[in-house]
């Protein structure tokens, strides 16, 4: 059993009785000495009955899925048992919700009866993400404060998801251009239905049908060198790959909590999921550090290798064992384990669901792993197609390392296709984003012109930019507006 | 001003009038009092002879100081914190003191100068007072918080009529509380003779002074008070279920 915590206020009324009581002990006075006892019997009644004891909560309402800007509400229900006192009662909301109606803070008065008392609200919902209100939290104070306060929280889990509203783009009509969203160039994959176009001359592996082996070169390669049986690879059908990039440094937090680059950039991100989904491609989704391209240490394995020692133990060794490092010991100069955020390419209203639930998620700083880190993981989905990449950011001509190593790195897997570009550098105007006066939207324009050198590079690289200040411009309109 | 709010003053303001009011009417009735007045008296005539501008009647010094005495408690009332009324205490108590001397089996005050307690008022009137007293000191410390408290949850968004039934509900707390004390007091008052008897047997064979006797059982009664007030009650059971929810990780739900 815990004792209650007083607090100063008894000590002092104590110690002012004690005072009545000596200077009644001093003066041979009987008055003094019971009016010293009054603190004293105050305080035992007090405490006889003290602050409210048991309390419950119960949520009326049901978890709710909204866009963002939506409306969610609850409706709460409070029973407090036991005890005299104050109690109050607060679902915390988080910070980005806005309270239109009602109130989520309650303050009951418990006399000698049980009290029973509701409230509800009503919030709108500024920014995406999954909300998880475990607890209601509950605070019981004694009527006149003399013990410390009882703080809780009752488990009433409420769920709200607030979804990001997806930029839609349906169809762009404009004399002289029908549209101008690229389109993946070609629709070549790994696995699928081989077509009649000769790929390219291969090793035989096991499964592979006999009809494709190529004697003609086979014959050829032997008369050379032991090899094995050559078979002619045949180009997959498949549908068509967009990969899209989502940078999430701390470069994309200019703004408001509310409306910030970041949220601009997922629902760019979004509106290009959709766009492409609905037209038969597959998309993948990466998220990146921009600013994580500063490491420069080697690849890690992130997986650790498999253990064979048992299925050694039979073998006699030849030599005495050498002491090896610890594999649980990363390597000198090597990068921490990272938060790796891939989505790979798949098609369909799934994995549009897949990517708005990622969406969710997605904050500053959210992966670890640089634009060419993330190009690097999934580059086994990469090798041998011809994906269309779109990498979201905010371009800074202060830093475009990170951007340049990774649309290298980007050539190095898919090659350039006849002088045709694939990559898509869709590029978040933050500044202007941030500008909150005609004197900062000024001096964005500024910081906006010293970007434009680094557009000019990246179209050399064979990139197209395509910069987007969504406070001035639909993202139909930007994606029009696009320079190859 | 809210209704609630402004009876909460009007009650400070009640209790203060009239425990200073009581305080100085007894005053002026005390031994210490007629003891002091034809000094005081003497003095004043001395500084209107010697001013030559006063015209003051002092047949009304008794007056005089029960006005002054109630303009500084309603000083002190409109000041309206904690301090104000801490300082209305001491005022309060300042003028009670001489009443008490009056009722004191020991007269440490004929040590310094020629005194008679002869007092004009009984024993249960100043008994009476220093209820009183009491009464308004714990009440009006509460009230000062009780006010702070509204501030406090109107500040937190809590609506106004939720604050209102608090207060309420606070008033009628401290009403309660505070006359089943003093009810239990006046108990204790009248039934200290009928035990004086035994308890003068018992403490006479004791072979130590009765002062020490004294200090030793207040001392007594101090420490008893605090461990009992520490060790009563134990956390209620809603409190662990609370803080046990807090600690589960919410459930992994996927959107």
């Amino acid at each position: 059993m815990k004792g209650r915590v007083l607090t100063r206020d008894v000590l002092e009324l104590i110690v002012s009785s004690f005072a009545f009581l000596v200077f009644g002990m001093f003066l041979g006075n009987l008055i003094l000495v019971v009016l010293g006892l009054f603190p004293i019997v105050f305080l035992a009644l007090a405490l006889l009955i003290g602050q409210p004891e048991r309390v419950e909560v119960t949520r009326r309402g049901e978890d709710l899925k909204v866009w963002v800007d939506g409306q969610v509400g609850d409706t709460l229900t409070v029973a407090v048992r036991g005890g005299v006192g104050l109690v109050t009662v607060a679902d915390r909301l988080p910070k980005s919700f806005r309270l239109d109606e009602g109130t989520n803070f309650k303050v009951l008065w418990k006399g000698m009866r049980d009290a029973e008392a509701s409230f509800s609200y009503k919030a709108t919902c500024a920014k995406r993400g999954l909300y998880e209100l475990t607890s209601v939290a509950w605070e019981a104070r004694h009527p006149l404060g003399i013990t410390q306060n009882r703080l809780g929280g009752y488990p009433a889990p409420r769920t709200f998801i607030v979804q990001p509203r997806p930029l839609f783009v349906r169809r762009i009509r404009q004399r002289k251009a029908l549209t101008r969203i690229p389109m993946p160039m070609e629709a070549r994959i790994r696995f699928g239905v081989p077509t009649t176009d000769f790929k390219e001359i291969r090793d035989y592996a096991t499964g592979d049908s006999y009809r494709m082996i190529n004697w003609k070169a086979t014959a050829r390669m032997l008369s050379a060198s032991p090899r094995p049986l050559q078979v002619n690879e045949y180009e997959r059908e498949g549908k068509k790959v967009v990969w899209i990039f989502l940078d999430c440094a701390s470069h994309m937090a200019l703004g408001t909590t509310v409306k910030n680059t970041l949220e601009y950039a997922v629902q760019a991100a979004l509106g290009l999921t959709h766009f492409y989904l609905s037209r038969e491609c597959r998309v993948g989704l990466c998220i990146y550090d921009y600013d994580a391209y500063m490491w420069e240490g080697i690849f890690q394995r992130t997986q650790p290798p498999p253990d064979v020692g048992d299925a050694l133990t039979s073998v006699e060794p030849m030599e005495a064992p050498v002491p090896t490092v610890s594999a649980e010991a990363p390597p000198l100069g090597a990068k921490p384990l990272v938060r790796r955020r891939i989505i790979f390419p798949d098609l369909g209203r799934r994995q549009q669901f897949k990517i708005m639930r990622e969406m969710l998620k997605v904050d500053i700083r959210y992966s670890d792993e640089s634009l060419r880190e993330a190009i690097h993981s999934c580059r086994g989905h990469i090798v041998g197609t011809r994906p269309l990449f779109i990498i979201i950011t905010m371009v800074e001509a202060a830093k475009t390392r990170g951007l340049f190593d990774g649309i290298r790195e980007l050539h190095r897997y898919s090659g350039r296709w006849r002088q045709r570009s694939s990559i898509i550098v869709f590029n978040v105007l933050g500044y202007s984003v941030a500008a909150q006066s005609p004197e900062e939207e000024m001096a964005a324009e500024v910081l906006e012109f010293h970007n434009r050198p680094v557009y000019a590079a990246l179209r050399r690289l064979g990139a197209t930019v395509v910069n987007w200040n969504p406070r001035t411009q639909s993202f139909a309109r930007a994606l029009l507006e696009q320079r190859a | 001003m809210r209704r609630v709010e402004t009876f909460i003053r009007t009650a400070e303001l009640g209790l203060t009038l009239a425990s200073t009011y009581m305080a100085a009417v007894t005053l002026l009735q005390t031994s210490l009092y007629a003891k002091f007045k034809p000094l005081l008296l003497s003095l004043l005539a001395y500084a209107e002879a010697l001013l030559g501008r006063l015209h003051v009647d002092l047949t009304l010094l008794d007056f005089a100081l029960l006005a002054l005495a109630l303009f500084l408690a309603l000083l002190f009332w409109r000041r309206g914190d904690e301090a104000g009324f801490g300082r209305l205490f001491s005022l309060n108590m300042l003028m009670f003191f001489p009443a008490v001397l009056d009722f004191s089996m020991f007269n440490w005050v004929s040590l310094i100068l020629q005194y008679e307690p002869t007092p004009h008022i009984s024993a249960l009137w100043v008994f009476g007072l220093g209820v009183l007293l009491q009464v308004t000191y714990i009440a009006l410390r509460y009230t000062v918080r009780f006010r702070g408290l509204r501030e406090e949850l109107l500040n937190r968004g809590a609506e106004v009529e939720d604050v209102d039934a608090v207060s309420r509900g606070q008033m009628a707390y401290l009403a309660l509380l505070l006359t089943g004390t003093t009810a239990i007091l006046a108990l204790l008052y009248y039934a200290a003779p009928l035990v004086e008897g035994l308890l003068r047997l018992e403490a006479e064979g004791l072979p130590y002074p009765h002062i020490v006797i004294g200090v030793a059982c207040s001392i007594l009664i101090a420490a008893a008070t605090i461990i009992y007030l520490r060790g009563s009650g134990g956390q209620p059971e809603a409190e662990q279920e609370g803080a046990a929810a807090a600690e589960t990780e919410p459930p992994d739900q996927p959107p």
